[in-house]
């Protein structure tokens, strides 16, 4: 036998080529069937898992398949197929039979007759088996096609709609790098979405990567104005420097549209430093006697950080209306400060700083009648123009004298300086130096001193006499105390005042005499305070000393000063009575209006009087667009968008309450569907609405039936009647 | 022939011929077997047709067991237990969809007896008149009373009254139709709780209200469905013998309420600061819908002008009258006659108005006029937070009159508090001026998904749209009877509109589950009415009742038994003398 194929080797590789086409054609289309259905019901990942576990069972299969035993296989066909081999098929394998034996010469006879041996030794394919694979494998795929799908709630639909629309063009990347202003010394910082919260005046730099690659990129803010974005290799970038908070969006040119999605960046404006007086507890301090320095300490808290402290002390000096003022400024460093940053949110930075001085008294020359003032001015480092706070007023005081009160005395009180009653003693003096020169001078020299002496007195009369509320007389003559007598408390100011009045004119011009006119008629002859200026007894009082004055003036203007001295000596004991009363007693009346005297009421002339035409100012009757907008969201109608935009751009408030409403407003206008869209524009527009005046709903008018009863009821009263 | 007639006849035929055959036998103990014959008859007759007694019955009383019954309840209940839908009631328990069923089921129930929170809407009409006695649950926590109004006029202020149960020490929040809390109310020892809000322009809004526990976390909450009507333009004349703060205020409010305000204030003599043509004649009050006019001014006016505003008050038209101080004596004649007099008042107190204008704490007083307003028929207008009366209305014909005796209320505009005087005057100007406004449809104050609404004033031709789904296709209604109404069941929550042509009246539907608390204070508030209700039900009463059967059929089979002895007695006594 020489090389030539082994017949029986051919038919076991045929035979196991066929066994594994076999398996493959019943395992494959059910397995593929199956991944597909698993793909369309479950999605990718299941059908991934899935197609994992069949691949291992037709390959399991298929393994099979090649390992089974052919030659069994073979030699039962043979059998059954050619009755030429006599049923001695397997000894056509056995090829180490013992020579000479009856098998090998059987095995001789049957090789001669393979050659003319037509059998087909594969087995057939299973055509039934076949059949049912590619049926059970269509219906797989048809029940899968025909299974409902999951219907996706109402809800999602819009991002059902923008995904489609995203995954029509779409931002592959974005980074919006936050470059806050130095002053804050806020690190710079990127983020990845499109929402940020940034400081004041920080610059945003955007940088895009859209696909597919478009020809224009465009952020449109929603005050109207827009950012054309710069192409750079296939990034897209952009900067602008943010003062106020803003919504925009993303358009773009030459490829289908991004998601319509608003962004929003909220803008942090810079607080100004807030101070807490550490010391002294309490605003007002009083000077205690060993006292040499006062310790001063405050915090600051601000937001970036404080560019400078000042201390600035106001220093009072004197009392009354002799009060000097100092001013100084000192600046303060800061004593410990601890710049809090922190880690996990770094738009949360804030600086606590605080300042300690101690205000050398001595040095400061901090005397009994002084009021120290001290106030921190603190400057944050804001740019271009500081924030600027100031702390509350700290006063150190020198404790008051404490006053004499007496008690159960109602009204205000004040001290009154009794200077100003000397003269009477004055007048006495001269009295009684005239008196003592009387022999010496002459008739009418002695005369005319004593006149002069009786001027004074009239002078002083007067002058009391206007703590009565007494109009005063002898205007040429008033003029000569009125310089000197101008002491320094109320009655002289009070005094004082009316004398100036009085006399200014007397030595103005010619040329002014309608300002002097003027001046004449127009000035105050009776102070309404003087007149209750003093308490019923002293006035009382004063009222004797001006009538012993009279009596004395009477005497000196006849030239009788030895009988004016009684009359003046008890005007000055009266007057000492009245300095015992140093008190001022401002009496509490209300405004006691006079009772009109009617038959002079209106009878005065009436010619051009006429009546007024008159109405308050018009409410513009214009509906307000907010409001409007509100209403048209409420009852389903299709509002007015144009105008409710404008509206809301020009309204003036919250910004953050009026970006809402314009987010809000631009998702319900682009979704006219959204029921819940509306809903939450109208919520955010609630409080943006005006506050109208409550209007009136009348009684409804009675119908018919109403009508007729009322009717009759009437008709009954009016036939009881 | 009825089967009475022919079961009477076929016994009396069988006793017949069983005695006449007796007799034939001339068999012994004849009268015996005949008699127990005729008995036997009888008692299979009583049997068949047994007669029927009056008695006076007392075991028919009906226990229903209602939602929120408590277990403890149900397992003490006694009697004829019937479990109405929505009761955790063990098997045992008969459960019946409603009660009319139950009723028929039970058809000898005169008397019911209520367990649990109380008969829903549903079946309180069934118990109408049978209901003796109700063992209420206790009332669930959260909010179980509320008042507030459904309708206000545009900018209006509202008013908010409510009661929580089993909250001590908790808060109530009342929300903006933004959803920020505009007021945290503590209510007081029993529960009760008092808020003022106001409404913005006319439309339909909501706001919440939410009831939280001392710790802080949610018990209840409900929405309050409101609707802001836009005011009728109105027209007023003003007149007064001096200008004052009151009339500019008064003005600038009506200004801004967009009424039509004509105004004549006196100045000095024959000097006036006018405002429109401010004639007081019959033309020009014919088309005025109240004058404002203080005692002062009405002074001033000459008999032809008052006679034209009597008259044009029993037209319809409205008649405020402002008393400013002291009333002249020919003044307070005139008003007699309206029906309007006066007495002194010897109270000296300062007048608050912080309750019934709303005012938080403002400590606002207002000096009190020393008198006090009487009329007849008369009622009140505006009260003081004491009690007393400051002002009063009466009819007058078609018209209204009224008088007030508060001054210096424009100091509550001035105080910060505008829309509380402007809801004053606009409650004052609504209830005196003419009846203008068209007619509306009645509204329910709650409505809820799947629960009947009743809305009455219908036209045929309304539609119900859901104005939360535009696309809803609108519902028509069915109006019937005397008041045209209209049952609906909605079946969506949120706003709806009942549109007739172009008016359209806002309806807000509530959820199914929404303020259970309220829903079951309400139905035991309603089945404590229905009880009240119920005096006339007979504890004790007669009714006809048929006599058991058994008595007559052992009496049969007795009779038969005696009858068949005696008969064997017979046979064998004719057989053995034979043998």
């Amino acid at each position: 036998m020489s090389r030539a194929p082994d017949p029986m080797a051919i038919w076991e590789v045929r035979a196991r080529r066929r066994s594994i086409a076999s398996v493959a054609l019943l395992a494959v289309p059910p397995a593929l069937a199956l991944l597909v259905a698993s793909a369309h019901l479950g999605g990718l990942r299941i059908a991934a898992i899935i197609a994992l576990v069949l691949v291992a069972i037709v390959a399991l299969l298929l393994w099979r398949a090649a390992r089974r035993d052919q030659r069994t296989a073979i030699v039962r066909r043979l059998d059954a197929l050619a009755p030429q081999l006599e049923d001695s098929a397997d000894l056509l394998w056995q090829a180490q039979l013992a020579p000479g034996t009856l098998a090998q010469l059987q095995r001789a006879r049957l090789l001669a007759r393979l050659a003319n041996l037509d059998v087909e030794v594969r087995e057939p394919w299973p055509r039934s088996g076949l059949i049912a694979s590619a049926l059970a494998s269509a219906l797989v795929l048809g029940l899968a096609w025909a299974w409902p799908r999951q219907v996706a709630p109402v809800a999602q639909s819009v991002n059902d709609a923008t995904n489609t629309a995203a995954s029509a063009s779409r931002i592959e990347a974005a980074r919006l790098t936050i470059q806050a202003p130095a002053y804050t010394r806020l690190p710079a910082r990127s983020e990845t979405t499109l929402d940020a919260k940034v400081a004041q005046d920080a610059r945003l730099d955007w940088d895009l990567r859209i696909t597919p690659m478009p020809a224009a990129v465009r952020l449109s803010f929603h005050d109207g104005s827009a950012l054309d974005l710069q192409r750079e290799g296939d990034h897209w970038l952009g900067s602008r420097v943010l003062a106020a908070s803003t919504l925009y969006r993303i358009e773009v040119e030459g490829v289908p549209a991004l998601s319509d999605e608003l962004h929003r960046i909220d803008v942090r404006a810079d607080r100004a430093p807030s101070i807490r007086v550490i010391a002294p507890e309490h605003t007002l301090n009083l000077h205690s006697e060993q006292q040499r320095d006062w310790p001063l300490e405050f915090a600051v808290d601000d937001d970036h950080g404080i560019a400078k402290a000042e201390l600035v002390l106001a220093q009072a000096r004197g009392s009354g209306e002799g009060i000097a003022f100092s001013e100084q400024t000192i600046a303060l460093q800061p004593q410990t400060g601890n710049a809090m940053t922190n880690a996990t949110d770094p738009t949360q930075h804030g600086v606590t700083l605080r300042y300690r001085h101690v205000i050398d008294l001595v040095a400061l020359g901090f005397a009994s009648d002084s009021e120290l003032i001290a106030r921190l001015v603190v400057n944050d480092n804001r740019e271009p123009s500081a924030n600027v706070a100031r702390s509350a007023s700290l006063i150190l005081r020198w404790p008051a004298k404490p006053a004499t009160d007496g008690s159960g005395v109602e009204g205000l009180a004040q001290q009154t300086l009794p200077a100003y009653f000397r003269s009477q003693r004055q007048i006495i003096i001269d009295t009684q130096a005239l008196i003592a020169q009387k022999p010496e001078l002459g008739a009418e020299a002695f005369l005319q001193r004593s006149d002069a002496i009786g001027v004074d007195q009239k002078i002083l009369r007067l002058r009391y006499g206007q703590f009565l509320g007494e109009e005063s007389e002898g205007h040429a003559e008033a003029a000569l105390e009125s310089g000197q007598a101008a002491a320094d408390s109320q009655l002289g100011a009070l005094a004082g005042m009316h004398g100036a009045d009085e006399h200014a004119p007397a030595t103005g011009n010619k040329a002014d005499a309608a300002a002097e006119v003027a001046a004449e008629y127009g000035h105050v002859h009776d102070i309404a305070e003087a007149s209750t200026l003093l308490d019923p007894q002293t006035r009382a009082t004063l009222k004797a000393a001006l009538d012993q004055m009279w009596q004395a003036e009477l005497q000196l203007r006849q030239g009788e000063p030895t009988q004016a001295l009684p009359f003046e000596q008890s005007a000055l004991d009266f007057i000492k009575q009245a300095q015992q009363a140093t008190r001022i007693y401002l009496a509490r009346v209300g405004l006691e209006l006079p009772v009109p005297d009617e038959k002079r009421r209106l009878s005065g002339e009436r010619g051009d009087l006429s009546d007024r035409i008159g109405a308050p100012i018009a409410r513009s009757d214009a509906a307000d667009p907010l409001t409007n907008l509100w209403t048209a969201l409420g009852s389903g109608q299709t509002p007015d968008w144009t105008t409710a935009r404008q509206a809301l751009l020009a309204h003036e408030g919250d910004s953050a309450q009026q970006l809402d409403a314009l987010a809000a407003l631009d998702r319900a206008q682009r979704e006219s569907q959204c029921a819940a869209c509306r809903v939450r524009l109208r919520a955010a527009l609630w409080p943006l609405l005006p506050q109208p005046a409550a209007q009136v709903l009348p009684r409804p008018a009675p119908d018919a039936a109403a009508r007729a009863y009322l009717d009759a009821l009437q008709a009954a009263r009016g036939g009881r009647r | 022939m009825t089967m009475h007639a022919f079961s009477t006849v076929l016994l009396v035929l069988a006793v017949v011929i069983g005695c006449w055959r007796s007799w034939r036998m001339q068999a012994p103990l004849l009268g015996l077997r005949c008699a127990v014959q005729i008995a036997l008859a009888l008692a299979l007759w009583l049997c068949l047709w047994p007669p029927s007694g009056s008695e006076s019955f007392t075991r028919d009383e009906l226990v229903v067991l209602t939602p929120g019954a408590s277990a403890q309840q149900i397992a003490t209940a006694r009697g004829t237990l019937v479990a109405l839908p929505g009761v955790d009631a063990p098997r045992t328990i008969e459960h019946a969809p409603d009660l009319a069923t139950a009723l028929r089921h039970h058809a000898d129930a005169r008397r019911l007896r209520v367990v649990g929170g109380g008969l829903p809407l549903r079946d309180q009409d069934a118990a109408r008149g049978r209901l003796v006695a109700f063992d209420a649950a206790s009332l669930p926590r959260g909010i179980v009373e509320l008042e507030w109004p459904t309708s206000v006029s545009a900018g209006a202020q509202w008013r908010l009254r409510g009661r929580v149960e089993g909250l001590a020490n908790g808060r109530v929040e009342l929300r903006d139709p933004a959803d920020q809390v505009i007021a945290t109310l503590q209510p007081d020892v029993r529960g009760e709780f008092t808020a003022f809000a106001s409404v913005k322009g006319a439309g339909a809004m909501r706001f919440g209200l939410r009831a939280l526990d001392a710790q802080g976390v949610l018990v209840d909450q409900l929405e309050l469905p409101i609707v802001a009507e836009a005011g009728t333009p109105l027209r007023l004349l003003l007149l007064a013998d001096a200008p004052d703060a009151q009339l500019k205020y008064l003005r600038r409010w009506a200004q801004d309420a967009g009424i039509t305000l004509d105004s004549r204030i006196g100045l000095s003599k024959d000097v006036v600061l006018r405002e429109g043509s401010a004639q007081v004649d019959a033309a020009t009050l014919a088309q005025t819908d109240l004058v404002v006019i203080d005692e002062r001014a009405w002074e001033q006016l000459d008999t032809t002008r008052k006679d034209a505003l009597r008259s044009a008050l029993r037209e319809g038209m409205g008649l405020l009258l402002r008393v400013t101080g002291t009333v002249p004596e020919r003044v307070a004649q005139d008003w007699q006659t309206l029906g309007i007099s006066f007495e002194p008042d010897t109270a000296t107190t300062p007048i608050h108005l912080d309750r019934a204008a709303g005012l938080v704490e403002s400590r606002l007083d207002f000096p009190r006029l020393p008198i006090t307003l009487t009329g007849s028929n008369a009622a009140p207008l505006l009260r003081a937070d004491d009690g007393s009366v400051l002002a009063i209305r009466r009819n007058v014909g078609d018209g209204r009159v009224g008088v007030m005796r508060i001054v210096d209320e424009w100091r509550i505009a001035l105080a910060g508090h505008r829309a509380a005087y402007a809801s004053l005057w606009s409650g004052l100007v609504a209830q005196l001026a003419r009846a203008r406004a068209p007619s509306a449809p009645q509204l329910p104050h709650w409505l809820r998904v799947g629960e009947r609404a009743l809305l009455c004033g219908v036209q045929s031709g309304d539609v119900i749209e859901t104005i939360a789904q535009p696309t809803a296709k609108p519902v028509g209604l069915f109006a019937t009877g005397k008041d045209q109404c209209a049952a609906w069941w909605p079946a969506q929550s949120g706003w709806h509109a009942l549109v007739r042509g172009a008016q359209r009246w806002p309806l807000y539907v509530q959820e199914a589950a929404a303020a259970s608390a309220l829903a079951q204070a309400e139905r035991t508030r309603q089945t404590r009415a229905l009880m009240a209700a119920a005096g006339t039900a007979e504890v004790q009463a007669q009714r006809e009742r048929l006599w058991p059967r058994w008595p007559f059929l052992l009496a049969v089979i007795g009779f038969a038994s005696l009858l068949w002895w005696l008969e064997r007695r017979v046979r064998e006594a004719q057989s053995h003398p034979r043998n």
